[in-house]
């Protein structure tokens, strides 16, 4: 997860709604052609459909979609936000969005696994969440076990 | 016994579901004879299975009638998945 997250880390103070952090999250794999635009679509598609159900845990979502709606490399990025965002009234404390394209269906077993790993240990996630800089967070997570 | 989790898309957040429901069956000993797979809402609408599992938001997406259904709230909280899944087995 570290290595795929290197480089993809980035802090925004604000922005107006799920979609926009959505694109914002989703920059650096487009810039370094991981996903094709089509991809973010997609993500915000299922949302829009099935509603906020990458919001797993209260403050972290995940946005993905299928490895065929425009995923080149298996990838991930991060994006914090300084003011929580709302995808539903429900789920409206989001301050981490962590973008996973996977290639195929099995080649990111092994990351989902560390992505577990990291969601389900809170105080790590409020430590991320309390980092006023990406050197801060790369330091927290990269050298986490 | 068969459980299928089910997510929006069937690799992401239904896989560490399927990894959590593994690992609340191996803490009630209950592990043995029991299948465990992951899949997409719609591939689980036309899938059999003793026990559906998903999140509130997908679940209330799954309109299959008469079949038992675990709906979750925090898919990493082991304890809401416990109370939930104890109860049907």
């Amino acid at each position: 997860m570290k290595q795929l997250l290197k480089g993809n880390i980035q802090i925004v103070d604000e922005v107006k709604d799920w979609k926009t952090a959505l694109e914002i999250a989703s920059q650096p794999l487009i810039e370094k052609g991981k996903i094709e635009t089509r991809y973010i679509d997609a993500m915000i598609e299922t949302i829009c459909k099935l509603g906020p159900y990458i919001v797993m845990i209260p403050k972290v979502a995940m946005p993905h979609a299928r490895p065929e709606d425009g995923v080149n490399e298996t990838s991930l990025s991060l994006l914090k936000l300084n003011k929580a965002i709302e995808f539903s009234p429900e789920k409206n404390k989001v301050q981490l969005i962590l973008i996973l394209a996977a290639k195929d269906n099995s080649s990111h077993v092994n990351v989902i696994v560390e992505i577990m790993n990291f969601i389900e240990n809170d105080s790590l996630i409020d430590k991320v969440i309390s980092c006023q800089s990406v050197y801060e967070i790369e330091k927290l997570l990269l050298e986490e076990e | 016994m068969k459980i299928l989790v089910m997510c929006g898309n069937g690799l992401g957040s239904s896989f560490m579901m399927e990894l959590n429901v593994k690992k609340v069956l191996k803490a009630l000993g209950k592990e043995d004879g029991v299948d465990v797979s992951h899949c997409d809402l719609t591939t689980g609408m036309s899938t059999e299975a003793d026990i559906y599992v998903a999140t509130e938001d997908i679940m209330e997406n799954f309109s299959k009638d008469g079949v038992k259904k675990v709906a979750l709230k925090n898919i990493m909280d082991l304890n809401e998945l416990t109370e939930k899944l104890s109860k049907h087995i």
